[in-house]
């Protein structure tokens, strides 16, 4: 028997490792031959703690395990040999509450995740690791590994779904006696953490794939250019570099062959522009990470002004399983222009939360209702917002829209690194819209003149409208601005700032024009377009009259309360602090 | 590299595929690009979109500054959708630009006058320049320095949050009134008559200022007056006292002068019609006729004899019809004219005057000081009082009724209404009333068909509500075709200033009408605002301290009541100091060469279009030279990366993201933290205001100042400034982008060193020794004496008893002048530098620079040794590091690291004084891994394989390994320069210069043989030589030296030939007669006692300079010279290029140096051998005598500015190994030097206040940082 305890960040952040604690000290005193092992995150960030429970070839998986629920879980499955049924979320025998999350997924980038230990690399070669590399290294042809890849079909999953094998070729042919491989894990969107959960359950496979890409692009250097705020990530992937060193699967004479490949690791600084590729190339070099002209495009000239060749986390992860599998394998799964399958990190008002792996050519409609069980508390479901704050909403009634690069290009929004933020009836586009543009805006790097100044001026738009300061003219105004923003600034941040306004004035423009000319917000959610008023069924408790900082509420104990509006500031606390529903806002 | 063809804005043009958009526009003469960001010295950047082009094809618009071209491509740079997305650019930039483009006194003068330019003009004391300033934009400036209403104290002057407005218009008078005092006051000149005709109708100050500013355009003006006199309100409507008929006077008869002509006594309506003016044939009308008709104050009995109506009075007054003021007057009215009613009719014999008013004091419009004269005179106030009635008797009036009133609600002008107190009447007795409570135009009469044909057959004049005339606000132009009219006709009453605005406006807008048909009005530069985004408080001034503002001294009021003389008495010249000093500066600085602000009034920018939060930053004074407003900065990121990236200092960055980017020193300090060297490129580069040079002036201006282009007159490097002047004042040295030679380098001497031309220390005129005396004297008078003495003691002395020193920063005309004057006038061939006396290694005419700067800057390896460019030779420097970002390699021979060697790819560090050893070792290294590279130098070859080359290498030090490593580099590079200076300031071996020239030759490098000083190629080039004649003529090449005979006129060859060594002459104290020019031998600590004691010794020393100097001082004659800005001719850098210089501003002493070299040949009976016309002749004279200047194109930037060492007739002396052992420390020649000396020690001295200031804030005790004028 052998048990797994999901020592993700989301697994921590949920109590995980007082739960792994609890095991290791009851069973230690119980059953010291039960093996208690840590892995990485299985996507169900919406039931961590997770707790996986193998035995005689059976998983079985238990969710929301807290270190309380420990004992009776020890009892009843480990010791009785009786799982405990109202737990347990998934099994391989067919029960389980949460079986749909995980039937609809198709994994290759997440197949490791959740199931081997991260921090021991001899479960990564007990499941076929390294197998690519060793294969890629015995055949010694870098072109046949390039032509693979380009088959594969597999596209940039850092956004912008350039070629994979294409931007390979590109740098195997630049002229350079020194070629570079970089792997950005530089995760900025709000809401993504996917290349944050492979890089904790599964960093080898981004290793393995970065040394395959270094034999073929003739790079004997890497480098990961990960965020600082990944702390366990990084714990990990120094270990994983090391353990891989330790083994020869990286450093020098990799495998007894002639090819060498060393990897460092940089940590960003949190600046979200250093996910672009020159910025990240700057910061690595030691500049300011500030994005510069292309072209020249750094598989010309990149870092250390030497051919470069830059993918993300999810792609090099893909590559040692189409390098196993074959290139028809991958292909065929997927649409007619986008290969594989695609990871999602899922936010928001949606029931099961967390990160889903999917084949390409699957619907939002499949994702949002099928694989993550709908809207939460049964509410209407109104938008997703898709690929981060450079991506853009697609509304409720485009839900059969198909997981494809150019299908999502279509509306507006993009594919993005795969952030999915679901979005309810109570959620105001307008604020979705301010609350990415403050990111954006906040996170712009200064240089280009639309993208500083532009995105200021439109955030300060958008905070108008929400605050009821909307003024006739100003969506004009606003749209005008996000179109110059878009077409004149250098990198992608500044060209898809505007997305999230473009996209939600395109789709919910009635929205808008409610908050400015009618002074309301239909979604209810800018406090400062509420009327607050206290209904007929107040019962005079008088939470709502301690609550109001601004004393506009009155009203005898047990008698029905009175709210005058004059003194009302929209600050919402009678609303949080009303027990019965009695307080309405409109 | 390939060529393609493409279409730019439906021209075909051929550019390399290599070039972005933007360089093959500007090189085809497409100058619509506009960019804020780019620098020809820099990557392309694209940060301020602002170079956005069309594209066919492009999905978005793109860059013009980073998208390369390609064949096929069609773009247009101008098209309505490219200009609206520049448009918005700059409006989001300025929606985040806390500044003022200029002053809120320029901005509330209704004339615009540039108040902050002549303010800062009278700080200097170029009191003319000052006047002339405001003559572009008033003409009238005595006379509105007395009577205008100051919109630019009163509601401009933002001193008045802190203490009181400066005195601007007191400041304007003093002048003005110095101006007109000036017989000898230029005034502007005739213009050429362009052969049109305009009539001005009315002598006003509108009349007038439209007839001025047409006259200096060509325009036959005719003034229409019908008083007897010109001057309008100026003359009869304002009183002596106030404004004195004589300054009237002067004022009219300057614009008379233009070559206006006035008719007086005749009137529009009585004598002549507007048809008949165009009857005449004027090409447009100007009416300035101002308003003339009192208001009727409409009471009972108005019009009883003794109520006087106010304009009226005075005009009567002004004719000197005046009634016999007496008893009681009672004035009406709140106004100015009222005030001057009431301050007349005291004037006039009036027991007691009293001034009804139906307001408060608060409210009356008159000027506060002119109500505060009026009580100091006597007249008594009436407030919140108003006539009912004029009670007459016997036909006179006797009394007035009156009502009380009180003030109600505000009106729509925002001043409370007044209401009257029923009942509250009551009865004053009085002999006069005056009634001044308005005036109106008499224009009814005029156009409602009394005078028959007025105006032209079917046209109609009309006129507003208010019986103005209507006008189109910005052109003037009135209903009538080619009519224009401005002033009070147009207004109604108002301001004389107004007037004059009006008129200087029409007359543009005349001129456009006349030669093109359509009046354009004058056109409206953008301007940022400060407070367009908040209110200005005392907190936003640049200096918070009090100092109140100079009195106007006024006569006494007893004396006033008993004459019309002037009350006001004018500034003392301590006063205009004072007064100039109180101004805040809170223009910017750059107004006139922000592109920001050029582009921002080309695309007619619309700041409220994205007006949101604004961020505010302090201004960092911290750097003495260097000023930051990040206020201003766009961002383009020019600064930060000249720095890094050329320079290679790397002192600025970009600070915060998004909306909150600033560009800051590194890390956010001070300058003064960072590694900048002070070099100024930034300022240079950024294309606003955000990074200024606080210059070595009392104020900084602006002004629009010309730009002369320079070299600069520090080092041999001989870069390309401009000289930029206003005027006579050198404002200051700006950098020029060309994209050759020096590439618009430069470092801080050349961009900061220039105050010494304008030092007040600068000697004016000559100076004669009497006894122990020196006395100055006229130049000519000097100069008459010098030669006088000197032509006595030629007879006493023989050629070889004279010496005649010149500096090296001369230019190469006044050294030929002064070689050609010792060896024709002096009789000797004793010609030579200071410098020399103490560094004979100067002095091998072999040694010659054979790379040129675009050598350097393309250069594969560059070695580089004896030299420390970063410090002497800046732009060198920087040169080479261009070389680097190319790819090019840099090898450094030298005992220490120092800031070039930093970024040398192999240091051979070596023992101090055996460069030449490494060098030596170096070769034997190439030699060993190359043979082929030494085979065409026998000689050094031998000494690459000598034991010689092996104890070089132990003695020097390098180790082997760089050894190897360099010697592999230089092999395997084709394109190679060595660089050594010639005044290297370090250890080093006696004839090192010919052995690294020829080590540089053999290792297959050409050389770059730098110098300190800026002409010092020029000087030997020119024979300032014993040993030689101009060219490297030996005195003893017969056919040569008798060409120059024959060129002369003289005979040279019984010259006895000059001393080896010179400096022999002055230790055995031979020297009798020593002419020095340029040069301070005595005040340098390095210049030895013995040579001293020689020069000390000789009987007769004329010593030419810019200052008094301690050479100077010993002198027995001083000779004032000219600066390089006050002197044409040309200079030689040490690429052995010959530029240009061009005289900048007039000489200081009157006189340019050649010019008194010339003067004292003549003296001596050299009249004709030494005169020349102009510069120019001396420069054609060299061509003719010096074969190697023969050919050269004089100014080029490419290599045909370079005279051609091919034609040196000098054997080139191979390698002389004699001097690598042994090594000596040679004289630092720049302490030779008094420009250089003032330079370093006004620096140091500026750095190490702001440190102190610095340090000082940082204690929190702050220090004001007070940067003195560089004298």
């Amino acid at each position: 028997m052998k048990i797994l305890v999901g020592l993700g960040t989301c697994g921590i952040a949920a109590g995980a490792e007082d739960t792994y604690r609890a095991l290791r000290e009851q069973l230690a005193q119980r059953q010291p031959a039960c093996q208690v092992s840590e892995t990485g995150c299985l996507g169900m960030c919406y039931r961590e703690p997770l707790v996986e429970i193998h035995e005689d070839g059976q998983r079985f998986l238990y969710g929301n395990l807290t270190a309380d629920k420990v004992g009776r879980v020890l009892d009843e499955h480990v010791s009785g040999g009786r799982p405990v049924e109202e737990w347990l979320v998934w099994a391989d025998d067919g029960r389980g509450a949460e079986r749909e999350f995980l039937a609809r997924q198709h994994r290759i980038v997440l197949r490791n995740c959740g199931r081997i230990n991260p921090e021991k690399i001899g479960e990564y070669l007990a499941v076929g690791g390294y197998e690519a590399l060793a294969k890629v290294l015995r055949d010694q042809n870098p072109d046949a590994v390039i032509s693979e890849i380009v088959e594969s079909g597999l596209r940039g999953r850092g956004g912008a779904g350039f070629l994979t094998g294409m931007k390979w070729r590109f740098t195997r042919l630049a002229p350079g006696h020194r070629k570079y491989v970089i792997c950005n894990a530089d995760e900025g969107d709000p809401g993504a953490f996917m290349d944050r959960s492979v890089l904790e359950s599964d960093p080898q496979s981004v290793l393995e794939g970065m040394a395959i890409a270094g034999f073929a692009i003739g790079s004997g250097d890497g480098y990961i250019y990960v965020r600082a705020e990944y702390p366990k990530a990084i714990e990990r992937l120094t270990l994983a570099i090391a353990q891989a060193e330790e083994q020869h699967f990286l450093g020098d004479g990799i495998l007894g062959s002639g090819f060498s490949f060393h990897v460092k690791l940089k940590e960003g600084a949190g600046a979200f522009v250093c996910g672009e590729e020159t910025a990240l190339i700057a910061s690595i070099e030691g500049r300011r990470g500030m994005p510069r002209v292309r072209p020249p495009f750094p598989a010309t000239r990149g870092l250390w002004e030497s051919p470069t060749n830059i993918n993300n986390v999810e792609t090099f992860a893909n590559v040692p399983w189409i390098l196993v599998h074959g290139a028809a394998a991958f292909n065929s799964l997927g649409t007619a222009n986008s290969k594989g399958t695609k990871v999602f990190a899922l936010a928001g008002k949606v029931r099961r939360g967390g990160l889903v792996e999917v084949p390409m050519g699957i619907s939002i409609r499949e994702i949002v209702h099928d694989v993550c069980g709908g809207i939460k508390e049964g509410k209407e479901f109104k938008a997703v917002q898709m690929g981060g704050p450079s991506g853009g909403c697609i509304p409720a009634v485009l839900q059969d829209t198909v997981i494809d690069y150019e299908s999502i290009n279509k509306t507006g929004a993009i594919m993005g690194s795969g952030g999915l933020v679901v979005m309810d009836e109570d959620t105001c586009m307008v604020d979705v819209a301010r609350f990415f543009l403050d990111f954006t805006q906040r996170e712009s790097c200064g240089k280009c003149t639309f993208c500083r100044v532009g995105t200021k001026r439109m955030l300060e738009i958008l905070t108008r409208i929400t605050e009821g300061q909307g003024q006739e003219g100003d969506l004009e105004l606003l749209e005008n601005l996000a179109n110059l923003v878009k077409k004149n600034s250098l990198c992608g941040l500044g060209q898809t700032a505007p997305n999230p306004v473009l996209t939600t004035l395109k789709y919910f423009r009635g929205e808008y024009e409610t908050h400015i000319g009618n002074h309301k917000c239909p979604a209810h959610h800018c406090l400062a377009l509420l009327t607050y008023t206290i209904t007929e069924t107040c019962n005079g408790c008088g939470a709502c009259l301690r609550a109001c900082p601004a004393g506009a509420i009155t009203g005898e104990r047990k008698q029905l309360h009175h709210l005058d509006p004059a003194k009302c500031t929209h600050c919402d606390a009678c609303y949080r602090a009303c027990r019965y529903d009695s307080i309405a806002k409109n | 590299m390939d060529l393609v063809k493409l279409e730019i804005d439906g021209k075909r043009v051929i550019a390399e595929n290599r070039q972005t958009i933007l360089q093959v526009a500007r090189a085809n003469g497409i100058q619509t690009i506009p960019t804020l960001c780019h620098d020809n010295e820099l990557e392309p950047f694209a940060s301020c979109f602002l170079c956005v082009v069309k594209v066919q094809g492009a999905r978005t618009l793109l860059p013009a500054c980073s998208t390369k071209v390609s064949a096929g491509m069609v773009v247009e740079t101008n098209t309505p959708e490219v200009r609206r997305s520049r448009k918005a650019a700059l409006e989001l930039m300025l929606s985040n630009h806390y500044a003022d483009c200029i002053g809120p006194c320029q901005l509330q003068c209704p004339a615009g006058v540039d108040i902050q330019g002549y303010i800062a003009l009278a700080a200097l004391g170029k009191y003319e320049d000052a006047i002339q300033l405001i003559k572009r934009s008033n003409p009238l400036p005595a006379i509105c320095g007395r009577v205008c209403t100051r919109p630019c104290e009163v509601k401009g002057c933002r001193r008045t949050l802190l203490d009181e407005a400066v005195g601007i218009d007191y400041i304007k008078r003093y002048l003005a009134d110095l101006s007109l005092a000036r017989r000898e006051a230029p005034r502007p000149p005739r213009v050429a008559s362009n052969g049109k005709r305009v009539a001005v109708v009315g002598a006003g100050p509108a009349g007038l200022s439209c007839a001025y500013y047409l006259a200096l355009k060509g325009y036959g003006v005719r003034l229409f007056e019908s008083l007897p006199e010109a001057g309008g309100m100026l003359r009869y409507g304002i009183p002596e006292y106030r404004l004195p008929k004589d300054v009237l006077d002067l004022e009219v008869n300057q614009i008379l002068d233009l070559g206006v002509t006035l008719s007086t006594n005749v009137a529009l309506g009585r004598d002549f019609t507007v048809s008949s003016l165009r009857q005449e044939g004027y090409d447009a009308v100007f009416l300035g006729l101002g308003a003339w008709e009192s208001s009727k104050m409409r009471v009972q009995n108005e019009d009883a004899p003794g109520v006087l109506a106010g304009i009226e009075f005075l005009r009567q007054f002004g004719l000197h019809r005046s009634p016999d003021l007496h008893g009681k007057v009672l004035v009406v009215g709140g106004g100015n004219t009222a005030i001057d009613c009431a301050r007349t009719a005291l004037r006039l014999n009036a027991g007691e005057v009293r001034l009804l008013y139906r307001r408060t004091r608060a409210e009356m419009p008159a000027n506060e000081m002119e109500i505060v004269e009026a009580e100091h005179e006597g007249v008594h106030l009436d407030l919140l009082v108003a006539p009912v009635r004029v009670i007459a008797h016997e036909g006179r009036v006797t009394a007035l009724e009156c009502i009380r009133m009180e003030l109600g609600e505000p009106d729509s002008s925002g001043r409370r209404s007044p209401r009257p107190i029923r009942g509250s009447e009551f009865v004053v007795d009085c002999d006069f009333v005056i009634a001044a409570i308005g005036q109106n135009t008499r224009l009814q009469e005029l156009v409602d068909g009394r005078v028959p044909g007025f105006l032209p057959f079917g046209e109609v004049l009309n006129l507003t509500r208010w019986q103005t005339i209507q006008v189109n606000d910005r052109t003037f132009e009135t209903s009538v075709e080619g009519v224009f009219a401005g002033g009070d006709v147009v207004t109604g009453a108002a301001t004389a200033i107004e007037a004059i605005a009006a008129g200087r406006r029409a007359a543009h807008a005349i001129h456009t009408y006349v030669t093109t048909g359509k009046a354009q009005p004058e056109p409206v530069e953008f301007c940022s605002r400060k407070d367009a985004y908040r209110k200005i408080t005392v907190d936003d001034l640049r200096d918070g301290s009090r100092h109140p503002r100079r009195a106007m001294p006024v006569l006494p009021p007893e004396e006033r009541r008993k004459s019309f003389a002037e009350v006001e008495q004018g500034y003392s010249a301590e006063d205009l100091r004072n007064e100039t000093r109180r101004c805040l500066e809170c223009g910017c600085v750059s107004l006139f060469d922000c592109d920001l602000r050029r582009y921002a009034t080309e695309y007619q920018v619309d700041v409220t279009s994205f007006m949101g939060e604004a961020k505010e930053y302090r201004v960092d004074r911290s750097h003495p030279l260097i000023e930051l407003d990040p206020n201003k900065c766009v961002l383009c990121g020019r600064c930060v990366r000249m720095c890094a990236e050329v320079v290679g200092v790397a002192a600025y960055g970009f600070i915060n993201r998004g909306f909150d980017t600033v560009v800051r020193p590194t890390l956010g300090g001070s300058l003064l933290d960072t590694e900048c060297v002070s070099c100024g490129l930034c300022i240079g580069t950024c294309p606003t205001g955000a990074i200024v040079e606080r210059i070595p002036l009392a104020k900084p201006g602006p002004w629009k100042t010309s730009a002369t282009p320079t070299v600069c007159a520090y080092c041999s490097v001989g870069c390309r400034l401009s000289h930029d002047t206003f005027g006579d004042t050198l404002v200051k040295m700006s950098r020029r982008e060309e994209p050759l030679a020096t590439h618009g380098y430069h470092c801080r001497k050349g961009r900061f060193g220039y105050a010494h031309v304008q030092s007040r220390e600068r000697l004016r005129q000559g100076r004669i020794r009497a006894g122990r005396e020196l006395q100055d004297a006229p130049l000519e008078e000097t100069l008459r004496y010098a030669a006088l003495r000197l032509k006595e003691l030629r007879r006493r002395y023989s050629g070889r008893e004279m010496l005649v020193l010149v500096s090296p920063r001369m230019t190469n005309e006044e050294i030929y002048l002064a070689q050609k004057f010792a060896r024709i006038a002096l009789r000797t061939h004793n010609v030579t530098s200071a410098a020399h006396l103490v560094n004979r290694e100067l002095f091998c005419p072999e040694v010659q620079s054979t790379a040129s700067y675009a050598d350097l800057a393309d250069a594969q390896a560059i070695l580089v040794v004896n030299a420390n460019p970063a410090e002497d030779n800046f732009v060198v420097d920087l040169l080479a590091k261009k070389a680097l970002r190319k790819g090019g390699r840099l090898l450094y021979v030298g005992p220490e690291e120092d800031r070039l060697a930093h970024f040398a790819e192999v240091f051979l560090k070596c023992r101090p004084g055996t460069q030449s050893q490494a060098v030596l070792a170096l070769l034997a290294e190439v030699a060993r891994v190359a043979p082929a590279q030494l085979e065409t130098h026998a000689e050094l070859r031998r000494l690459a394989q000598s034991p010689e080359a092996g104890r070089a290498r132990e003695s020097c030090g390098v180790e082997p390994e760089s050894l190897a490593v360099a010697a592999r580099i230089l092999a395997g590079s084709i394109l190679k320069v060595m660089v050594f200076s010639r005044d290297f300031r370090g250890r080093r071996t006696p004839g090192d210069s010919r052995f690294l020239a020829a080590a540089g030759e053999a290792l297959g490098c050409s050389v770059l043989a730098l110098h300190e000083k800026s002409n010092m190629q020029g000087l030997l080039d020119l024979g300032a030589h014993p040993g030689w004649l101009p060219g490297y003529v030996p005195p003893d090449d017969e056919a040569a030296v008798g060409e120059l005979e024959k060129e002369w006129c003289v005979v040279l060859r019984d010259l006895e030939p000059g001393a080896e060594d010179p400096a022999e002459l002055l230790r055995r104290k031979a020297i009798r007669v020593a002419v020095v020019l340029g040069e301070d031998p005595l005040g340098s600590p390095d210049f030895p006692a013995d040579l001293r004691a020689g020069l000390l010794a000789a009987d007769f020393l004329v010593v030419g300079d810019l200052f008094a100097t301690a050479t100077a001082q010993a002198a027995s004659v001083v000779l004032p010279l000219s600066s390089s800005a006050e002197t044409a001719g040309t200079v030689t850098n040490l690429e052995r290029r010959v530029q240009p210089l061009v005289r900048a501003i007039p000489p200081l002493a009157g006189s340019e140096s050649w010019q008194i070299l010339c003067g004292l040949g003549a003296g001596m009976g050299y009249r004709f051998k030494m005169k020349y016309a102009g510069v120019d002749e001396v420069t054609a004279e060299i061509r003719r005598v010096v074969p190697i200047y023969r050919d050269v194109a004089v100014g080029s930037q490419d290599s045909d500015g370079i005279w051609d060492l091919g034609r040196l007739r000098l054997p080139r002396v191979p390698a002389d190994p004699a001097g690598l052992a042994g090594s000596v420390e040679p004289v630092p020649t720049l302490a030779l030097d008094e420009l250089e000396a003032r330079f370093a020690r006004w620096f140091e001295a500026a750095m190490a206040g702001a440190r102190a200031s610095l340090a000082g804030e940082a204690r929190g005790e702050p220090v004001a940082l007070e940067v003195g004028p560089a004298t």
